[in-house]
Order: C-alpha cells, then sequence, then structure tokens
C-alpha cells in the first residue's frame, strides 16, 4: 500500500469538500441548525427524571443526530463523490495516477472520516454551549462510536456507490434513504413515538444502533438495550462500555462485513460494465 | 533493434458477451507520436483502457513500457501520462487547486515543477480561476499539464481535442508536438482526420476492433486510390482547346480535371500541349488525401 497515493487522495478530497459550498452547508452546517432548531422547540421538555438526573429532549436529539453527522459525512460525501468522480471520469483518472486500487480507496474513507469527525466534535461543542448539553459520561465511548459509526459508513459508502448510475440519481439515492432511516431510527424523535412495525425495520439497520450508543455513552444511561413499553422507554441495565454490546452492535459488524465484501466485487472505476 | 512502448499481441477485450477488441495487434514504436484513427465504437477507448491496465484483457498478451498493465501496474503508472475524454474535476476549485494538490500523487514534485509545467502549457495566467469558468480548450490544457507530471515516457491522449475550438485544438496540437520532441512516445487516438494528417508519425485505423492497416499518414493516403484535383495552367492563348476527356482549357488558360491517376494524365496532357506548341507555366496535383483513403476503408466495412 503507498502512503503517497493515499495522503494525495485524502488532499483532493478533503480540498473538493471545502471548496463545495453546497456539500459544506449539507454536512456541516446544516445538523448544527437541526440540532439548535430542535433543541430550541423542545426546550423545557424533560424526556426523564432519575437517580442521575434530568435528560432534556433536546439533548438527546442533539447527540442523537450525530448518527446524521456520521451518515452524511461517510456514507453520503464517500458514495456522492465517487458517483460523482466516476461519470466525470475523474475516478478513472486518479486510479491511473494512484499507485494501487486500495490507496485510491483509503484516500476517499479517510476525507470522509475527517469531515465526519470535524462535524462531529462540531455538532456536540455547540449542542454544549447553547442547548446546555451535558459533558459526556464516557468520553472514550463517545470516542468509539463516533470512530466505529464513521468507518462503518464510510465502507458501506464505498459498497452502495457500485449501485449508483448517476450523479443525478445520486442525490435521490443517498439523501432520501439518509432522511428516512433517519425517522425509522428515532433520530428525529423519540422511536417510541412510532409504529410498531416501523420501529422494527428501524432495528435492521446500523444507524438506530449509533444513535442509541452515541446517546448511551453521553448521557449515561443504557439507551442500547431500552425498550418500548406503554408509549414510554424502559432503560437497560447495562453500564460503562457494556451498554455497547448486543445484537446492535453485532448488526453493525455485520453490515460492515457485507459491505466490504460488495465493495472488494462490485466496485466500478468507470461507467462501463465491470471487467 | 527497434524499441516499442506499447505492445499488444493477439488481444481480446469483453464487456460482458460483447466482444469490443478481437485478435489485435499492434506496436507503437517508442519516442514517435502513433495514432489511433478509428470511427465511434470501434473500440479506441476500449484498447487505451487495455493498456493502462483500467480493463482486463481476455486473452493475448500487452505490455506497455515493458509491462504488464495489471500484474504490474505500480511501476506502470508511474510512467504514463493519461488524458481521458472527460475528467471534471470537484465543483468550486480553482486551477492552482488541482495543479497543486494533483502534484502530490508524485513523490518529490515541487510546486516550482508545477509552476514550470503551468507556464509551459500557458496556464499561469489562470491559475486563480475558477475550473468551471474556463473555455473548454483551457480546462483540456488543465488536463493536459497534470498528465505531464513526473516527466512520463508514454503520454495517452484518447480524443484530445473533442469539442474545442480551432484554435484551441492547434494550440494542444503544438503541446503533443513539443512532447514528442522532448523524447516522449504519445499514443493519441482521435476521429479526426486533420489531426492525424498534422500529428502523427504512424496510423493505426482501428475498425470492428481490430487493426486494419497501418503506416505513415502518407503511406495510408496512397494505399487507396482516390480521386484528386489536378490543373494544368497555360496563359490565356490557350483558352478552348480541348484535351479529350479530360476537358478543355478555360478562358484564364487552366485545364482542370480529377484523377484517379494523376501521374499518368499529366504526363498524356505534356506530351499533348507539346505536340500543340503549348507552354506550359503552372502544374498542380491535390496530394493524397488520408480523408478520401479512410472514407474507402470504412466503405469497405460497411460492404463487409
Amino acid at each position: 500500500m503507498n502512503t503517497t497515493s493515499i495522503r494525495a487522495q485524502f488532499h483532493l478530497q478533503t480540498l473538493g469538500f471545502l471548496r463545495n459550498s453546497r456539500s459544506v452547508f449539507f454536512t456541516l452546517a446544516f445538523p448544527i441548525v437541526l440540532a439548535v432548531l430542535f433543541g430550541l422547540a423542545d426546550k423545557g421538555t424533560d424526556l426523564f427524571t432519575d437517580d442521575k438526573g434530568t435528560v432534556s429532549l433536546s439533548s438527546w436529539i442533539a447527540v442523537g443526530l450525530s448518527s446524521y453527522v456520521m451518515l452524511m459525512g461517510g456514507f453520503v460525501k464517500v458514495a456522492g463523490d465517487i458517483v460523482a468522480q466516476r461519470e466525470s471520469g475523474l475516478l478513472k483518472r486518479i486510479r491511473l495516477r494512484g499507485t494501487s486500487d486500495l490507496s485510491v480507496l483509503i484516500g476517499y474513507m479517510l476525507s470522509g472520516l475527517l469531515v465526519s469527525i470535524v462535524c462531529l466534535i462540531l455538532l456536540l461543542v455547540v449542542s454544549v454551549f447553547v442547548l446546555h448539553l451535558p459533558a459526556p459520561a464516557n468520553p472514550l465511548g463517545v470516542v468509539l462510536v463516533a470512530l466505529g459509526g464513521v468507518i462503518l459508513s464510510t465502507v458501506i459508502g464505498v459498497a452502495y456507490s457500485s449501485f449508483v448510475p448517476s450523479a443525478d440519481a445520486a442525490q435521490m439515492m443517498l439523501l432520501v434513504p439518509t432522511l428516512i432511516l433517519m425517522f425509522l431510527s428515532g433520530v428525529f424523535e423519540p422511536s417510541w413515538v412510532l409504529p410498531g412495525a416501523l420501529r422494527n425495520i428501524g432495528l435492521v439497520f446500523p444507524v438506530q444502533f449509533l444513535a442509541d450508543a452515541m446517546r448511551s455513552m453521553w448521557l449515561g444511561r443504557d439507551f442500547v438495550h431500552s425498550q418500548v413499553v406503554d408509549n414510554g422507554l424502559q432503560l437497560g441495565d447495562h453500564t460503562g462500555l457494556g451498554m455497547l454490546v448486543g445484537s446492535g452492535l453485532y448488526i453493525c459488524i455485520a453490515w460492515l462485513v457485507v459491505a466490504a465484501i460488495i465493495a472488494i466485487k462490485a466496485f466500478r472505476w468507470d461507467t462501463r460494465t465491470r471487467g | 533493434m527497434t524499441e516499442y512502448a506499447i505492445e499488444a499481441i493477439g488481444v481480446d477485450v469483453a464487456y460482458g458477451d460483447y466482444t469490443a477488441l478481437k485478435n489485435l495487434n499492434f506496436q507503437a514504436e517508442a519516442g514517435k507520436i502513433v495514432s489511433i484513427l478509428g470511427p465511434n465504437g470501434a473500440g479506441k477507448s476500449t484498447f487505451v483502457d487495455a493498456i493502462v491496465g483500467a480493463h482486463k484483457i481476455k486473452s493475448g498478451t500487452i505490455r506497455t513500457l515493458g509491462l504488464d498493465p495489471i500484474t504490474q501496474a505500480k511501476n506502470l503508472r508511474r510512467n504514463i501520462g493519461v488524458v481521458l475524454q472527460s475528467a471534471g474535476f470537484p465543483p468550486g476549485m480553482k486551477v492552482k487547486d488541482i495543479l497543486y494538490a494533483w502534484r502530490r500523487y508524485v513523490p518529490g514534485m515541487s510546486k516550482a515543477e508545477v509552476n514550470k509545467i503551468a507556464e509551459e502549457i500557458e496556464l499561469i495566467r489562470l491559475m486563480d480561476r475558477p475550473l468551471n469558468s474556463l473555455s473548454g480548450g483551457e480546462r483540456r490544457r488543465v488536463d493536459i499539464a497534470i498528465a505531464l507530471y513526473g516527466e512520463p515516457k508514454l503520454i495517452i491522449l484518447d480524443e484530445p481535442t473533442t469539442g474545442l475550438d480551432p484554435m484551441s485544438r492547434e494550440r494542444v496540437w503544438d503541446i503533443i508536438k513539443h512532447q514528442r520532441d522532448k523524447g516522449a512516445t504519445i499514443l493519441l487516438t482521435s476521429h479526426y482526420l486533420d489531426e492525424v494528417e498534422y500529428l502523427a508519425d504512424v496510423v493505426s485505423v482501428l475498425k470492428q476492433g481490430n487493426i486494419s492497416v497501418t503506416g505513415t499518414v502518407d503511406e495510408l493516403a496512397r494505399s487507396v486510390p482516390s480521386q484528386r484535383a489536378c490543373s494544368l495552367s497555360f496563359g490565356p492563348s490557350a483558352a478552348g482547346i480541348s484535351f479529350g476527356e479530360l476537358g478543355v482549357v478555360s478562358a484564364t488558360g487552366e485545364l482542370a480535371w480529377s484523377s484517379l491517376n494523376p501521374a499518368a494524365d499529366v504526363e498524356r496532357v505534356l506530351a499533348i500541349a507539346k505536340d500543340k506548341g503549348l507552354q506550359v507555366t503552372d502544374i498542380a496535383v491535390e496530394a493524397p488525401s488520408l480523408g478520401a483513403a479512410y472514407a474507402s476503408l470504412v466503405a469497405v466495412e460497411e460492404k463487409e
């Protein structure tokens, strides 16, 4: 593996992102705007109070929006970049300039990783100061979930890009599923307000686990193993990093493995049939 | 012994059930501009993909700069520069963004070297311009500039002047010739005959996935008999004199006709003129045309 190619690709993709004001807005500013709007609208609304204190709805939503950031910076950005550059011919050109295919792909993923991590930090810092989000209960856990979530979404982005036929189609095929998943996974609103069937659909995807895992690590309650009861939520009883272990984590690992296999087998460097 | 920058022997390339290249044999001599001429869909871009390792071949062998494009891709890519038909850059970027970012793919390349290439390709005054504000010719020059990074031994240009205005095309041609003069091998695919006539040292015609003929521009032009314009001038005193089936001298003293065998016709006219005591003031015979030869080759393809 050639680090020159990786660094060059990382630099080109990151610079391309920073020069694209639309991408910067939707990936960087939009989640912060959403967090502030949701937070201000729900200010004063408490979700529940327990022996550790009160969890406000605005805190719950702001931390959950971190999964949106992971998807936008990883999945949407990486897949969108690959599709647009494949269609324009730039992807093939980059491949012929780089010294290995894997180096080129890692460069894309690292750029997605950086953008996501920066966005996450900004989102959470703004939430702390504007929405009075408390300090994280488990900072190490927050970092682990953030890194794991971004890596997962970038790998899925690389795999998914193989099936997006054009840059025009990318807008619809990337943003629409992302927004739908946000609703199905209880990111924009508490999951217990959704009908059971829709909640179950959301459980198949990694987004709900990522949102609940981040909430668990930040707010110090076991949202990962929580159950919906009588239009409310019964928290799980795991503690520390143990809150992360369970069916949600295994679903994420399965998604990672399948996405990696698809990325290797189905990835296309140009718009013609893979050969 | 001739050194070849590209050698392809018995190459088949397929996309699923469709065979794009069939038993193709090709050689590109080092240090020359070698052009592959063919109509749309003949397989030119497919062949370029095969020789740079962007597409696997079904059978046969290809050696590009002596290397296998698939198994030795890492070494090969360091020594080739490729300009594809289109290579849109990320929106919002400026010329200098691309030029300086691209140098990072070449270990040790400095900004000073980038600036030198930018001067050579006349991009220095455009450095702060957004890419999407450039004309087609200016964007093409950016494409070519980054293909020259690392002083590649082989430069591949896939239809480099498609869509450009005449002045931009000539500028690009001059850049290509200059690179050849510096020692690079140039592989140029094109369906523009004037471009091939101006640039190519050697031409190969690709039709239906196979190389049908190879030669210099002149050899190809002469390979197929074609009608050529001929004229002899005698002066106004010869007006009205008949030369049989070749025609009659005009009021301005010119005899003009079209011929498949100009040499024989001119010899006959000169003999008749001598008999009639006419003085020849000028002779003009149109050079063999690559266009006419190429049209004949295409016509043969359609008949087949």
